[in-house]
């Protein structure tokens, strides 16, 4: 093992992206979390798929279980990515059913299990294991080459978060030398180290199918990387902790998921898309949403990421708009995550708030408008509004800060305005 | 057999483009960002139910070679479409460039020989507009002609330039046809697209292959077939705009912009490949804080941080801090630096406006051409404040700027 190069080594990439993603409530109603949008013309999965690309890793399969559609038509061959050419391969691994009893992914651990099959015929000596709803970039040869180095059976990606966060993560102990000693999934009390589980693994291929087959006849185990597979590793094998300084971040949350996507108007966060290179698989053909983004007069844009089919009749501040998105005269949207064909009536005020697709928000609407909440004054994050796809709000609908809409609702069965959040 | 096929005419040599036009035909010269004029037509023709195309092209044609590909951008390929590219050849006893449209149609005239369709559709990849040719061949059929020319009344400012001028009876049948004559004998124009009978084209080139001398399509098959066929006019009316000058593409590019703009690329379903330039593989725009945005198109890649007004920006364009771009069409990556000031200039791609430089602004000089317009070519550098105006700067064919200065040409 020692011997053994970056080069020559065979990695096959592969992707969890089966989370139903219920804490990104309306947002991963209608589909997979990894293929909810991002970023104007993204969806979360753009970002592992141009990692792996960029990293030259030639095979990947994408473990994939709820509302397979919109991933499976996003991905389709992996053309956008590259994977679609000769000795490269981009697979929709969705649950099947064998001659054995397999069945719906049971836990993260199961999902790759049940395709060691897939693993087998690719034969790779490192397996790349890897989370389909995180933005961020990384070159995954760096840390393959430490992997290599240290002679691991698994080596983990962490990131140093702060110690008051770390409930919402998996935290590793670490020696000197970087070996990892301890491991606690989303500790409850405050935890000795800050090193937090970023969802990126390199397995030695033969040990992590031993170890699956094991835990899969584990009948106490919940078939888990976090909690089950990992910690037992941690205990039998050398299992090393590969620093990552990059941003990156889970929007595992729609209050995460908008926090990112302001990460994105400040040049400062580290989340750089003109310097990433992300690849999409873009339709834009026949559709009419790809023509030039058009600012008419009387149109104000401010710090804000603008996509292709936009037209701006009023004030857009410091948000993000995907396609084909339209915003009257005398509207102004500040804050918002802007999801592709909303349409913004005449002298709406959008503030701190996610719309997704298709949504008709008609003249004189407020979506995040301030309500009287004291418990939330000392609150650093401003309290996030979601309105859910193909949502219609009548004209002059107040919703307040912090409601969430779900997908469908229209004038006919949405209370009498202004809509608060339920308690 | 097929109903129709089309012959696109993509461009002889064109005058009056200056550096625009270097390294292109002026069919692959870019519009609304990211398009390319020849969208229009290929747009049109597949959105009408065309799928067979032939696109002559003889004048540098590489970069509309690249930008067609496939076809798959218009749905114009896979079972039973096509598009053909059709540059000059040379053949056993042919060694002659297409001698003029009507040649160019007669060189390929195996195109139409191969689809067998009923009617021939002939147009120009340079114009600007929104046609549906299904509403054409109808008329053409419903009208039993032979031939069908879609004419448009001019309006006074098209009556100072040269056209092919329709006479028509009160039925619309063609009872004269004068192809840039001193005098216009009507306020009706051909605005070059036509529908042929096949059998009927068939006939007219064989007058070709007979050593017949005629070359032209509107100066010489027309007119000649007034007299014993049904040539009739089906009105087009609506936008339409033939791109003869520089002056004519700058118009049409701001038609794009204003309260109601006149070219509505959405409504006509205009189509371009997405491959571009890597378009597709572009970020969205980015505004920054420091930047005001007015009636502008902009496209993926941009990033501006300073001032943009009833401008064009290609993907990729960069416009710095204290920046002004105003009534001015900048093709892909162009960057404007710090302070930079772009005033009714059209830029090639990769042009760079150093910092505190000044391109056409009202105040640098005077006048030198009618339209007031800054042509940039390619690749040019216009050097830190140091000023450019009303005239065309170049750069070298082969998108090199050339040592010191680049080359000026006064239009």
């Amino acid at each position: 093992m020692a011997d053994r190069e970056t080069r020559s080594v065979r990695t096959v990439a592969m992707i969890l992206a089966g989370g139903e993603g219920s804490r990104l409530s309306v947002l991963s109603e209608k589909r997979a979390k990894p293929a909810v949008p991002f970023g104007g013309i993204y969806r979360i999965i753009d970002f592992t798929l141009s990692n792996v690309m960029h990293s030259q890793i030639p095979v990947v399969g994408i473990c994939t279980q709820y509302k397979p559609y919109s991933l499976m038509d996003h991905i389709s061959i992996g053309e956008a990515w590259g994977f679609a050419r000769h000795g490269r391969m981009a697979k929709v691994l969705p649950p099947y059913q064998g001659e054995e009893d397999s069945d719906w992914y049971a836990g993260t651990a199961d999902a790759i299990c049940q395709n060691l099959g897939f693993l087998e015929r690719h034969n790779p000596d490192l397996v790349l294991i890897l989370s389909g709803d995180h933005i961020y970039r990384m070159d995954y040869r760096p840390m393959i080459a430490f992997h290599l180095d240290r002679q691991a059976a698994l080596t983990i990606a962490c990131q140093e978060i702060p110690l008051e966060e770390a409930s919402r993560f998996g935290i590793m102990e670490t020696n000197a030398e970087g070996r990892i000693i301890g491991f606690r999934e989303k500790p409850k009390e405050t935890p000795r180290s800050n090193h937090a589980n970023l969802g990126i693994y390199v397995f030695e291929a033969k040990i992590l199918a031993d170890r699956l087959r094991a835990d899969a006849h584990d009948k106490k185990s919940t078939h888990d990387f976090g909690r089950d597979v990992i910690p037992a590793m941690i205990a039998s094998d050398p299992c090393y902790a590969y620093r990552f300084s990059g941003y990156w971040r889970d929007v595992g949350t729609y209050q995460s998921y908008w926090q990112a996507h302001m990460d994105l108007l400040d040049p400062r966060s580290g989340l750089e898309l003109k310097r990433w290179e992300v690849y999409t698989a873009t339709k834009g053909m026949g559709d009419g949403s790809l023509i030039p983004a058009r600012i008419r007069h009387g149109g104000r844009v401010e710090q804000s990421v603008i996509s292709c089919g936009c037209q701006i009749e009023g004030l857009v501040r410091h948000s993000v708009v995907s396609p084909g998105v339209r915003v009257a005269a005398g509207a102004a949207i500040e804050n918002a995550v802007v999801l592709s064909g909303v349409q913004i009536g005449q002298h709406c005020v959008v503030r701190n708030s996610i719309i997704d697709k298709s949504s008709v928000i008609h003249d004189g609407c407020v979506i995040g408008a301030e309500y009287e909440k004291p418990e939330d004054a000392n609150q650093q994050q401003p309290v996030v509004t979601l309105i859910g796809k193909q949502v219609e709000l009548p004209p002059g609908y107040t919703v307040c800060a912090g409601c969430v809409i779900p997908f469908g609702m229209g004038p006919s069965v949405l209370p009498p305005p202004p809509l608060r959040p339920t308690p | 057999m097929q109903r129709a096929v089309a012959l696109v005419l993509a461009g002889g040599r064109i005058r009056g483009y200056g550096v625009l036009t270097l390294n292109r035909t002026k069919a692959a010269l870019p519009f609304a960002g990211f398009y390319r004029i020849a969208d229009f037509a290929l747009s049109n023709l597949a959105r009408s139910g065309i799928g067979r195309v032939g696109l002559i092209c003889q004048y540098l044609p590489a970069s509309l070679i690249e930008h067609v590909g496939s076809g798959e951008a218009w749905g114009l390929n896979g079972f039973g479409c096509e598009v053909r590219l059709m540059p000059p050849f040379v053949g056993v006893g042919k060694i002659e460039w297409f001698r003029g449209t009507a040649d160019a149609i007669y060189q390929n005239i195996n195109f139409i020989y191969d689809w067998n369709p009923s009617y021939v559709i002939i147009c120009s990849a340079e114009h600007v507009y929104s046609l549906d040719f299904g509403d054409v061949i109808a008329f053409h059929e419903a009208a039993d002609a032979d031939l069908t020319i879609v004419e448009k009344q001019a309006s006074a400012d098209l009556l100072s330039k040269r056209f092919g001028y329709v006479v028509s009876d009160a039925e619309g049948r063609v009872l004269r046809f004068d192809e840039k004559p001193a005098t216009p004998p009507s306020d009706r124009i051909s605005i070059g697209i036509y529908v042929f009978n096949k059998n009927g084209l068939i006939q007219q080139l064989e007058r070709l292959a007979q050593g017949e001398k005629c070359f032209n399509l509107a100066r010489d098959i027309i007119p000649s077939m007034i007299d014993g066929h049904r040539v009739v006019t089906y009105p087009f009316r609506g936008y339409w705009n033939y791109l003869e000058t520089v002056a004519d593409y700058y118009d049409a590019s701001m038609s794009l912009l204003g309260d109601s703009p006149e070219i509505d690329l959405a409504g006509w379903g205009i189509e371009t490949n997405p491959n571009d330039r890597g378009l597709r593989r572009r970020p969205s725009a980015i505004v920054g804080p420091t930047a005001t945005v007015r009636d502008s198109l902009i496209s993926p890649g941009c990033q501006i941080e300073g001032t943009v007004e009833r401008s064009i920006l290609s993907p990729g364009v960069v416009v710095e801090r204290d920046a002004l771009v105003c009534d001015s069409i900048l093709m892909h990556d162009v960057q404007v630096g710090r302070g930079a000031r772009c005033y009714r200039v059209v830029s090639d791609k990769d042009a760079v406006f150093e910092r505190g430089s000044d391109a056409g602004s009202p105040a640098s000089g005077p006048s030198l051409n009618r339209s007031n317009l800054t042509l940039i070519g390619k690749g040019f550098t216009v050097k830190p404040r140091s000023s450019v105006h009303w005239r065309a700067v170049g750069a070298t064919p082969g998108g090199r700027q050339a040592a010191g200065q680049g080359w000026a040409e006064h239009g």
